[in-house]
């Protein structure tokens, strides 16, 4: 990575995380499933707002996806295009966007598969998230070469093994663990965008 | 050694000028990895 080339190359592809806003806004989606797991671990089963909760986990997580999107994208526009500038990225081709969606349903029915024919596994369910949420993280920190997403990838075996360990139980603990992961996220994005504003000025007029 | 010295020679002879001018290979390099860049972005590199 010393070719000043690849270095520029390198630079333009993580400028994404340079301001920090994208865990920012990652903030919001772990509080709003912490928020979920919390209202599973309380609500009554019978109650209209937990089957309410039951059968639109989908929808939530798409809804406070685009909300997200939506919020970083605008604060990119207010914070971070005036003083470093604009930048776009390729979009996925046909052919990753079906990978990645197979990917992802195979997660799914698996952890699905694995959660209703275990019942010895819901005791887990806070360190399999931390597990597979930190190997996401360290694929990215791999990638990026941004250190911070190790930082967070430990963090998060860390915090869903611990809570598995404290006997919380599943959906509680699934609730702190995102509640705690949201926290710890905005705390690497808040650090993030200080260093970047300290360092950089909006252009003048 | 000798042959190897007129081969590196022959590469940078092959080198595209309009390209390796040194503020324009850092522009092509920054849109080489992503869809579109602004001015304001590139502007540094072409300094």
């Amino acid at each position: 990575m010393k070719d000043p080339t690849n270095r520029l190359i390198h630079r333009t592809q993580t400028y994404w995380y340079s301001d920090g806003l994208a865990e920012i806004g990652f903030t919001t989606i772990c509080l709003v499933l912490s928020a979920y797991f919390y209202g599973q671990a309380t609500l009554a089963p019978e109650s209209l707002l937990f089957r309410i909760l039951d059968v639109g986990f989908l929808l939530i997580l798409l809804v406070s996806g685009l909300v997200t999107r939506k919020l970083v994208g605008y604060m990119k526009i207010r914070l971070t295009y005036p003083r470093t500038g604009y930048v776009s990225y390729k979009q996925p081709s046909p052919a990753q966007w079906v990978a990645s969606v197979a990917l992802g349903i195979i997660i799914s029915s698996a952890s699905i598969l694995l959660f209703y024919t275990r019942d010895n596994l819901d005791a887990y369910m806070p360190a399999i998230s931390g597990i597979l949420a930190g190997f996401v993280l360290m694929f990215f920190a791999y990638r990026s070469r941004v250190l911070r997403f190790l930082l967070l990838a430990i963090l998060s075996i860390l915090l869903g093994t611990g809570l598995s360990i404290s006997g919380i139980g599943d959906m509680m603990g699934l609730s702190y663990y995102y509640g705690l992961m949201g926290l710890v996220l905005l705390f690497f994005g808040s650090f993030a965008l200080r260093d970047y504003l300290m360092h950089t000025q909006p252009l003048e007029e | 050694l000798e042959h190897n010295h007129d081969g590196e020679l022959r590469h940078l002879v092959e080198v595209d000028r309009l390209i390796h001018e040194p503020a324009r290979l850092m522009i092509v390099a920054i849109l080489s990895a992503v869809e579109s860049a602004g001015f304001l972005y590139i502007q540094p590199e072409g300094n």
